[in-house]
């Protein structure tokens, strides 16, 4: 309990720091959010006044240091309000909450997809050891890994909307954007979501069917396999009875590691497929340096981050006892 | 081993099969592509009043069938039936303006629909949404917003304009009955409105913009009745009314009856305390949060929904008015029922009921989007390298791709900085020989063949054929490609190669390199940077390009610390910045123009002599001076060659619909491709059976 | 078994048996790997890669800026060894094309020209270059005679030679992942070692700053450091950054697992030994604790090399990092990276080819090194 405790304290302090940092981060870049919307206005042939740039640094509080934008965003933080979005002048609680749900359910699905195809393959890859459908599993399960994720999203993208005149680009197709939720609204979310999920699960497999195959070759040699096989146990039976399940353990004490992930994951896939994701919304807010927006994101991914791996810890903790009796006596 | 070895060659073999050895048809020639050009259709084709406005007594004295009615938009016959909206009659001005279609009269109906990928800014709607203090009828060479020298003005918002003899006096007539898009009249109230609470208002605009400073003193303004009123400037200002057809109606009229719920004066601070918070203004910064809303500009309430408060929409005299954002970065609009135009036959404009507005993140969408057919219009950041894959699928994507002249007349400049800070640049940059040679090095065909499909016309920087300034001599100075000569030219400047035979050194014999400054503002400006070094470095001159980004480019204008620089250039207007007759990036000289000789270096008489012509430009009331000073701005130029350009007119691809009519004539016209955009109330979609 | 016949059964096997017994660690190793055929044929592969990159210069064809205004986006030549008029070449020779600008597309169209024969020659002199840089060379393993021109892999949109390019962008994002995973095991080890071997202060200071580290996304990370590089900054510097910026969650990771093992190691019978006979620390790390798992360090390093170079190509497509006149494969992607490209022109996609068989060599060889190094198969 004290252990518990003393890590949440720990955690806190971290997470201020850590949104010191990334706040000078976010800063690093010269210029401020203004000049990336200056640049704008200038490629279309606008050249914007020297007054209008003036108006536009105060109305968007850019005249003020850096720890003056600082103290406002912390202090704001502490009664709910996280700042304002310079580049859709909007509160940050509200974009990031419009786009929470989507994202998280974008992710799970891949998430799912990766276990589920990780776990398959493993299997297969274990009980069929060096055979040609060894290989070839194997091989495809590392495809995703190895081809870069934006390229297979562009080129699935073109591949789906020229083949199967799907609408791409975005989780909706144009008529239900706008509709309340419906029926054919959540079939049209159904459509949309194989191209990311299809990429980011793919990618992700890999390391999780090289540890799958890895702990059920184990536990298959050990003797109560053998003995089980002796004994005349089907062979599905025997796989799935106990093996599979004692070599699921080290796939699944990795789950406290998915939990930042299901917000932050598939950023660059959500980029170029357009998907009103978290993903896409943290990467136009670093670029044009929209502080508060980018601040919150990177503090909220760090919660995850520390949350995910103090579960994790837990449930390592948990199935492991011989660590428990380790960190007792450290 | 040996069996990896084997299979790693299986492997390469595989590759090379594939690539090389005609296991997949790399190429693909389009065969069964004929030309699909629209052919534009209808009785205004060819009928030179085409695209102009007049006021309806004006329209009516012309020989036409008078309008008897004016036609109410279907969409609002059921408000108007019960009682929501005034009839039309009512809604309209005294005196509306006729504004003539492009080919032919439309029909009601339809939505507009089209992507972009800016937040806080579009593209398009400045466009579409441009409701202009004077009108101007679309040519070639001239463009509302950017291209307005040489327009011819004709009604707008305001009914009608005078100016005395020396054009330092204007008076006014705001369109009778005029009324905003929620129903409240248009008077000079708003007019002084804006004047005395915004334009002379410190908090709201410290730096007033620059034509309202025009002659060094802000201008004054006189009310002189309901509907007129008069501006006074300090100094002839001769183009003013070529300025106003480029001007929305922002720029002289705010909608006071809703501004003045935000504005302090008239409205104590204490009940606009509670929304200032809420978007994180305080008290003292009460003038940021007026402008966000009701400011004067493209960045204000009226074009950017965002910062509009909630619940309020904005008041405007647009032909489109903001409905709703259904997503972050999605606009819906409808139209506006107060709008003051009609066609010939009396239908109100604008034809189109509503435009939408689709948020996506990069081009690539946006391509895929043309592509598939879900959006109705595109023309910002179009690439001309794309045509080819737009114009292969037009078919199955149901749109035409017009190639239209870019406004900016010169996608790839290098204007030059002739009094750069590093002094062994200034002194081979200051001198004309030298930037004679940087010219005459240029291989301006191959600049076309590898950056503009072959399009356009390889010249130096001048105004278009069609300008009142053209001159034959002016885009072919020292356009050709003559490396011969320019090595020439540096010979005799002394300019001798280093002991390695590699680089030249100055006529002082000291070594120096000349930088090429660019950021991406414009597809051109990288391989732009890359082609002009690669041909000066063949000269013999030692070149190092440097990326940026725009903060850091502008930061070196403004301390004199850049050399060469890479952009796109306004072939034939003289705006007051640009290249030509500003020294935009030339800005020592700059300073010494704008601060009178206070700061700043002295520039060479022939620079002087430019500034003088420009301010002559602007504030002579006759048109022949006018021409007189725009012709020997380029002689100058063209002997002075401050600005080098490479290919003139290189076209901009314009991607519409098949559905959409009153367009396709542009490309007959040789319109710029946003003065299309401008005329969107006119354009409609076709009816189903045609 | 050999080639001279069969040994006698009983000394076969106690020569195989000797050689087990007398053989260090690493030859064991390598004789588990040898079975591994995935494993081998990554090695292969990789040797082979790593070997034309860094004769670049050699393998190419022509300059790697050098353009072709005529012959923008062109496709690759068909090598043939047969003429239009059914004559057989023992030298493989390619066509020379025809180009016409298409009257409604505007797309230069590409034909071959039967009338322009261009034999392929080997070990050509050509241009000069500099190898790496340095020394000034004329030789080329593949070339034609002037006025001809071969485009093995097609041309980009300035018309510059794909295949000189992917080959010299693969020097740039090979070594991207060696030094950074070079850093990432410098200070990986030298700080976990530090960390899980003295304990105390040192350790919890040491132990703060990596969770603070791990504790920022990966992704959101890279975005904001590799935002702030400056755009003006010479090329060497920005890839100097950015190897850098990839190898930080790469140590922090390593630093862990190596002050893991040291601290369940310490405490062993073998260093008690040492340390009583007075052997200093860094030789008791070094010699007596590091080999121990070593071999472990070395799968995680190869295994992080490819996740380096697919970090490399994403940085480099969302902008930030490498930007031209810098190939690398991540650079060419990344101006690959459009619909025109991918419909019209998908030879400029070849380097994600490359970027495909280089990743999954390194994963084949790591998989193949993690069994061999395990000791309980």
């Amino acid at each position: 309990m004290r252990y518990v405790l003393k890590r949440l304290a720990y955690m806190a302090m971290l997470l201020v720091f850590v949104s010191m940092t990334s706040f000078i981060i976010i800063q690093l870049p010269p210029g401020d959010y203004l000049t990336l919307y200056i640049r704008q206005l200038e490629a279309s042939g606008q050249r914007v006044d020297q007054s209008e740039i003036e108006s536009l640094k105060r109305q968007y509080g850019l005249d003020k240091p850096i720890y003056a934008q600082y103290g406002k965003w912390v202090s704001g933080m502490v009664r709910g309000d996280f700042g304002r979005s310079l580049q859709w002048n909007r509160p940050v609680s509200e974009l990031i909450g419009e786009r929470l749900l989507l994202t998280i359910v974008m992710n799970l699905g891949a998430v799912l997809f990766t276990y589920l195809i990780a776990i398959a393959i493993g299997t297969y890859s274990a009980t069929r050891q060096y055979s040609l459908g060894d290989y070839f599993f194997t091989l495809l399960g590392f495809i995703g890994l190895a081809v870069p994720g934006f390229l297979f999203a562009l080129v699935l993208m073109v591949f789906f909307q020229n083949t199967f005149g799907m609408s791409v680009g975005g989780l909706f197709s144009p008529a239900y954007v706008e509709a309340p939720w419906s029926w054919g609204k959540f079939v049209d979310l159904l459509k949309h979501l194989p191209i990311p999920v299809i990429i980011m699960g793919t990618a992700g497999a890999a390391g999780l069917i090289r540890v799958m195959r890895g702990s059920l070759l184990d536990e298959l040699s050990k003797q109560y396999v053998v003995t089980a096989r002796t004994k005349g146990v089907g062979e599905m039976k025997l796989l799935f009875k106990y093996p599979v399940r004692v070599a699921i353990n080290p796939v699944l004490s990795t789950i406290g590691w998915v939990l930042p992930g299901l917000i932050s994951g598939g950023a660059i896939v959500a980029i170029v497929l357009n998907l009103p994701t978290i993903g896409p919304l943290l990467y136009r807010a670093l670029l044009s340096q929209d502080m508060y927006l980018a601040g919150t994101l990177l503090l909220l991914l760090c919660v995850l981050t520390l949350v995910g791996t103090f579960i994790s810890d837990l449930l390592l903790c948990w199935l492991d006892p011989r660590i428990r009796m380790e960190e007792g006596g450290a | 081993m040996k069996s990896a070895l084997a299979i790693a060659f299986v492997v390469l073999l595989l590759g090379f099969l594939t690539v090389n050895g005609g296991l997949i048809n790399w190429r693909s020639v389009p065969k069964d592509l004929e030309a699909e050009h629209p052919i534009p259709a209808g009785p205004y084709v060819d009928d030179p009043v085409s695209g102009r406005h007049f006021n309806l007594s004006a329209w009516h004295e012309r020989p036409v069938a008078k309008i008897q009615t004016f036609t109410e938009p279907p969409m609002l016959l059921e408000r108007v039936r019960c009682g929501e909206l005034p009839p039309l009659a009512e809604r309209l001005p005294d005196e509306p303006l006729v504004m003539v279609p492009w080919e032919q009269i439309g029909r009601h109906g339809g939505q507009l629909r089209y992507t972009e990928f800016t937040v806080g800014y579009d593209h398009y709607l400045r466009h579409f949404n441009m409701a202009a203090l004077l009108e101007q009828k679309p040519e070639p060479g001239v463009a509302v917003c950017f291209q307005w020298l040489e327009a011819q003005p004709q009604p707008g918002v305001l009914e009608a304009w005078e100016q005395n003899e020396d054009a330092t006096q204007f008076t006014l007539r705001i369109r009778r009955g005029l009324k905003w898009s929620d129903g409240k009249p248009v008077t000079t109230e708003d007019v002084r409105f804006f004047f005395e609470d915004v334009l002379y208002n410190k908090e709201v605009l410290p730096v007033p913009p620059r034509w309202a400073r025009w002659g060094g003193e802000l201008a004054k303004f006189e009310r002189i009745d309901r509907y007129a009123f008069r501006v006074t400037f300090a100094q002839p200002y001769g183009l003013f009314p070529q300025f106003l057809t480029s001007r929305h109606w922002s720029a002289l009229m705010l909608p006071s009856h809703f501004l003045k719920r935000y504005h302090k004066k008239y409205t104590p601070i204490e009940n606009l305390r509670p929304l200032m918070q809420r978007y994180s203004y305080t008290d003292d910064n009460w003038g940021s949060f007026y402008t966000s809303i009701g400011g004067v500009g493209l960045t204000a309430g009226a074009f950017v929904p965002e910062k509009m408060p909630p619940n309020a929409t904005y008041p405007s005299l647009d032909p489109w008015v903001h409905v709703r954002q259904p997503n972050p970065g999605d606009y819906i609009l409808e139209r506006n029922p107060y709008y003051y135009k009609v066609d010939p036959k009396g239908q109100q404009l604008p034809y189109i009921d509503g435009i939408s507005r689709r948020f996506v993140s990069n081009i690539q969408i946006q391509n895929l989007k043309i592509l598939s057919g879900e959006t109705d219009v595109q023309f910002q950041f179009i690439r001309l390298s794309d045509v080819p894959l737009f114009r292969r699928g037009a078919r199955r994507g149901n749109y035409h791709v017009m190639l239209l002249p870019a406004w900016q007349d010169y996608m790839l400049i290098y204007p030059i900085n002739c009094a750069t800070s590093d002094p062994v640049v200034r002194k081979v940059l200051g001198d004309v020989r030298f930037r004679r040679a940087l010219s005459l090095g240029l291989n301006r065909a191959e600049i076309r063949e590898a950056m503009f499909l072959g399009m356009g016309e390889p010249a130096q920087i001048a105004p278009l054929p069609t300008s009142t300034w053209y001159r034959e001599d002016f885009p072919e100075a020292y356009a050709d490609y003559d490396p011969e000569r320019a090595c020439r030219i540096l010979d005799e400047m002394g300019m001798r190669y280093d002991p390695y035979g590699q680089y030249r050194l100055t006529p002082d014999g000291e070594k120096f390199t000349l930088r090429i400054d660019f950021y991406d503002v414009s597809p051109t400006s990288e391989p732009g940077a890359e082609m002009a070094k690669a041909y000066w470095e063949e000269l013999g001159i030692r070149i190092r390009v440097q990326q940026t980004d725009t903060s850091r480019f502008w930061a070196m204008q403004g301390s004199n610390d850049n050399q060469v620089t890479v952009w796109w250039g306004d072939g034939s207007t003289i705006g007051a910045e640009s290249f030509i007759s500003g020294f935009l990036m030339t800005n020592e000289w700059k300073l010494w123009f704008d601060t009178k000789g206070a700061s700043g270096t002295e520039p060479p008489d022939w620079a002087k002599e430019v500034d003088r012509l420009r301010v002559q430009v602007f504030s002579s009331p006759d048109p022949k001076v006018r021409k007189k000073a725009g012709i020997r701005i380029f002689e100058i130029l063209s002997q002075q060659l401050y600005t080098i350009g490479t290919v003139a007119e290189t076209p901009v691809p314009f991607i519409y619909s098949r559905n959409l009519r009153n367009l396709s004539v542009a490309e007959k016209w040789k319109i710029y491709h946003v003065q299309v955009g401008e005329a969107a109330e006119q354009w409609f979609f076709k009816s189903e059976e045609k | 078994m050999s080639w001279f016949g069969k040994k006698p059964d009983a000394e076969a096997e106690q020569s195989a048996q000797e050689r087990y017994y007398f053989a260090t660690q690493w030859q064991l190793m390598w004789r588990k790997l040898r079975r591994h055929k995935l494993a081998m044929l990554g090695l292969v592969l990789l040797a082979g890669i790593y070997f034309v990159a860094i004769f670049a210069e050699f393998f190419s064809t022509m300059d790697v800026q050098k353009r072709h205004t005529g012959f923008v986006y062109s496709p690759p030549q068909r090598v043939r060894f047969v003429d239009a008029e059914a004559r057989f070449h023992l030298r493989p020779f390619v066509y020379g094309w025809r180009t016409s600008r298409h009257p409604y597309t505007f797309e230069l169209c590409y034909e071959e020209d039967t009338s322009k024969r261009f034999p392929i020659k080997f070990f050509t002199s050509g241009e000069e270059y500099k190898f790496w840089g340095l020394i000034p060379c004329r030789w080329r393993l593949l070339g034609v005679d002037e006025p001809g021109y071969l485009f093995i892999f097609g041309t980009d949109k300035l018309g510059r030679d794909m295949y000189s390019r992917v080959l010299t962008a693969a020097r740039v994002s090979l070594s991207i992942g060696l030094v950074g995973v070079a850093l990432s095991f410098i200070l990986g080890c030298v700080l976990g070692g530090i960390s899980g071997y003295y304990g105390g202060r040192i350790d919890t200071l040491i132990q703060r700053i990596i969770e603070f580290l791990l504790s920022i996304p990966t992704l959101p990370l890279w975005m904001a450091l590799a935002a702030a590089v400056p755009k003006e900054w010479p090329p060497l510097k920005v890839y100097m950054a950015i190897t850098v910026l990839l190898s930080i969650v790469g140590w922090c990771g390593l630093a862990r697992v190596v002050r893991g093992k040291l601290i369940s190691m310490r405490e062993e019978d073998f260093v008690l030994a040492a340390r009583v006979s007075g052997a200093p620390d860094g030789r008791i790390i070094r010699r007596h604790l590091l080999p121990g798992f070593l071999s472990y360090l070395i799968v995680s390093l190869t295994l992080a090399i490819p996740a380096m170079i697919l970090g490399e190509t994403a940085l480099s497509f969302l902008g930030l990092g490498l930007r031209p006149p810098v190939v690398s494969w991540g650079v060419l992607l990344s101006t690959a990276q459009d619909v025109k490209v991918v419909v019209l022109y998908p030879w400029v996609l070849l380097p994600g080819a490359f970027v495909v068989v280089t990743v999954l060599a390194f994963n084949f060889l790591g998989d193949g090194l993690r069994d061999a190094a395990d000791p309980y198969r």
